[in-house]
């Protein structure tokens, strides 16, 4: 074959695409930028990329804004985001006071200290960041994408790092309980499970349910007294995956059988959690009193007290969990994820499902509020 | 009916050729049976079915003539068409002919209707279209005036020789209530009450169906519908209006407490017990019932477990959740409760 000079400019212009075209090709064969995490970045490359990363997410988090039922300024979802930063985020990132492993410094792009975020990303970029994680980095996305509304937790707390130091943050995330190990002991690196592997794996549940399982007010689901059949069965949910969290499914599956059926039999064990004083007003209560015993025929919705109804009468099934006195947000939350689509470790969640799809976002609250009381029996002639 | 229809899917001609030679037998052959209008078993249908024969039979005079005034047209060849005989020809048989015809079939149509929903029943029975069953409530046994609707839903038990005003309401979205054998066709419309009567002539099991296209499961709303003798029918009532049998032996007892633990009481009810709900058929009496699931299985044990471990997979669309993730020996108990219940 004999190359000839191009004679047109469209020869021209072909002939210069083939070449770029051939380039290309023979540095992504060759490969001469180096990739080594080893070796910084050429100058101005880290930047560029550093800043595409940037606009990305202010452009992709447009639109973001949390659900009617969280309030980023609630204490408990500040310190559940603040559990879960410790078991999911700290290995990389450190946390206030606290040196990161020198495993994490050999990263490229080196997960940076969040010392420096506040201010630096809105809450809804927050949010996005949380949930979507980065291609490329090394940053995950959340465990997974069937709870948007779990990582406005991280978002509510990341608001708050900068203000944070040591103390205030180990009370944050632990509450009372002590840590077993002291954080600043030292800077070791794991996966789901805090610093090294944890004696009892109890630990890590008391830091959100509270070692009593009353769930730090708020912070998490109580769990203390609600029958083994479904704390067993939920946490295998947790563990399979079919029950999807981003908090409960690493710490689940990192649990062995045994430890689960024994953390499921220790929190069914403890005396059984109660309401705590309500605050709701009584036209609120007596809203969900209704709806609660009869349900609403005409729109579909049935009684909630049928399953969830008080122990003696008639006697309920294992699976189905004790609910009056639960926290109003957590009741507010999973009906929300119910009404959309079935959620949850059994196929009972279809069962919820069906019973929840018609629900108003006002009827959600009103139910919330009435079993958050306790279920008082009075409550709709209020 | 399978035969004629299963013609305009076979694409070879023999075949074809052979089915559509035997449709009009297969036509005929669905004229009988527990849903027809032809075969019919009620003073409504007699008066619907004598009216559409009084038509065909018009029509067929009125088409007889008009293709005989086309064909000697055709014979007699180009003519004026001002014409003696033509203007005449034209005004008479092009413009009054078919106005009092049409006028005719209209005045004869009122009448029916009127016939059909104009007049006050012996009794009354309540029929609400829901997605996709009926919920059907009979007016409680005589002198007993206060006494609340008897609730039998999926079945429709008449007394022959009375005339029952039925009550048409839709819960949802516009079902259509219609027993051919029985009588006329109604809409059931949300937020209206539409009034039918139905007379039946004879004791025997016949079909409605829901007629007005209602979503999914559409085409399986059947009714079972079963006329009897004015004395069986205040038996079967009476026996229909009492609570709940308790249950006879220790395997239908646990069939309850799993029913009721279960939460089945949040949609159905069975009076004489906790189960209070609302939302799906009333089961007190449902192993008195000829089929579950609004015609769709025969009674029974073997069949009620069916349906309640998956009732999606007979009736696809319903609203109740499948229940298959609760152990096979619970649903056969359950089901083995719910088929006492006569």
């Amino acid at each position: 074959m004999k190359l000839r000079r191009p004679r047109s400019r469209r020869q021209w212009a072909a002939a210069a695409a083939g070449g770029l075209l051939l380039l290309g090709a023979a540095f992504w064969f060759v490969a001469p930028y180096n990739i080594a995490a080893s070796l910084p970045h050429l100058p101005g490359v880290s930047a560029l990329l550093h800043g595409y990363l940037v606009n990305a997410v202010r452009t992709w988090s447009l639109g973001e804004a949390p659900p009617r039922d969280i309030d980023l300024d609630d204490p408990a979802l500040v310190a559940l985001g603040a559990g879960h930063f410790e078991s999911g985020c700290a290995p990389c990132h450190g946390a206030p006071g606290r040196a990161r492993n020198p495993l994490v410094g050999g990263m490229r792009p080196e997960p940076p200290s969040l010392d420096g975020i506040g201010g630096k990303f809105a809450d809804r970029e927050l949010y996005w960041i949380a949930r979507h994680g980065f291609k490329y980095t090394g940053m995950p996305a959340w465990p997974t994408q069937e709870r948007p509304d779990e990582p406005w937790a991280l978002a509510a707390f990341l608001r708050r790092y900068g203000s944070l130091d040591a103390e205030a943050y180990r009370r944050l995330a632990y509450g009372p309980a002590e840590p077993r190990r002291a954080l600043d002991e030292g800077a070791s690196i794991s996966f789901g499970g805090l610093t090294g592997r944890l004696e009892e794996p109890l630990d890590n549940c008391a830091r959100c349910h509270g070692a009593d399982g009353l769930g730090r007010d708020g912070v998490a689901p109580k769990l203390a007294g609600q029958s083994e059949a479904y704390l067993a069965a939920s946490l295998e949910g947790y563990a399979g995956g079919a029950r999807p969290s981003g908090f409960m499914e690493p710490l689940a599956a990192e649990l062995t059988a045994g430890e689960r059926r024994r953390l499921a039999a220790h929190f069914a064990a403890l005396p059984r959690f109660a309401a705590t004083g309500s605050e709701a007003d009584a036209e609120l209560l007596a809203t969900g009193a209704r709806l609660a015993g009869e349900g609403d025929p005409r729109r579909d919705i049935p009684s909630c007290l049928a399953c969830h109804g008080p122990e003696a009468e008639p006697p309920r099934r294992a699976l189905y969990p004790h609910i009056a006195g639960q926290d109003a947000r957590w009741l507010e939350r999973w009906l929300r994820l119910w009404r959309d689509k079935p959620l949850g470790a059994t196929r009972f969640a279809n069962v919820m499902h069906e019973a929840a799809r018609f629900l108003t976002d006002a009827e959600i609250e009103a139910l919330a509020a009435f079993f958050a009381a306790g279920a008082p029996e009075d409550a709709a002639r209020r | 009916m399978d035969d004629g229809l299963s013609s305009f899917r076979l694409p070879r001609a023999p075949v074809a050729a052979a089915a559509a030679a035997l449709a009009p037998a297969a036509l005929l052959a669905g004229c009988s049976g527990p849903q027809s209008w032809a075969d019919t078993a009620g003073v409504e249908a007699e008066a619907v079915a004598r009216l559409l024969w009084i038509m065909v039979a018009a029509a067929v005079v009125i088409w007889l003539l008009v293709i005989g005034t086309m064909l000697f047209a055709a014979r007699s060849g180009p003519s004026d068409p001002r014409g003696r005989g033509a203007r005449g020809l034209v005004i008479w048989g092009g413009m009054v002919a078919p106005t009092v015809a049409v006028l005719a079939l209209l005045v004869a149509g009122l009448i029916l209707m009127r016939d059909l929903t104009g007049r006050t029943g012996e009794l009354t029975v309540e029929a609400t279209g829901e997605q996709w069953w009926w919920r059907i409530a009979h007016a409680a046994p005589a002198g007993d005036a206060d006494a609340a609707p008897v609730p039998t839903p999926n079945e429709l038990r008449l007394p022959v020789g009375r005339t029952v005003e039925m009550v048409l309401r839709a819960d949802d979205v516009i079902h259509s209530f219609w027993v051919p054998s029985l009588g006329g066709k109604l809409d059931m419309i949300p937020g209206r009450v539409n009034r039918l009567h139905l007379t039946p002539t004879r004791t025997g099991r016949f079909r409605g169906a829901c007629a007005e296209f209602c979503g999914e499961a559409h085409a399986q709303m059947a009714l079972p519908v079963v006329v009897m003798q004015p004395e069986a029918y205040a038996d079967w009532l009476a026996g229909q209006a009492a609570p709940a049998a308790e249950p006879a032996d220790a395997r239908t007892r646990r069939g309850r407490e799993l029913f009721l633990a279960t939460g089945c009481g949040a949609c159905h009810a069975i009076r004489g017990t906790a189960a209070e709900g609302k939302l799906g058929p009333d089961l007190t009496h449902v192993g008195s019932r000829l089929t579950i699931g609004a015609g769709q299985l025969p009674m029974g044990r073997a069949e009620m477990a069916r349906w309640i471990a998956d009732a999606g997979a007979v009736k696809p669309g319903v609203r109740m959740p499948a229940f298959d993730m609760l152990p096979a020996e619970e649903i056969r108990l359950i089901a083995d409760y719910l088929v006492s219940l006569e």
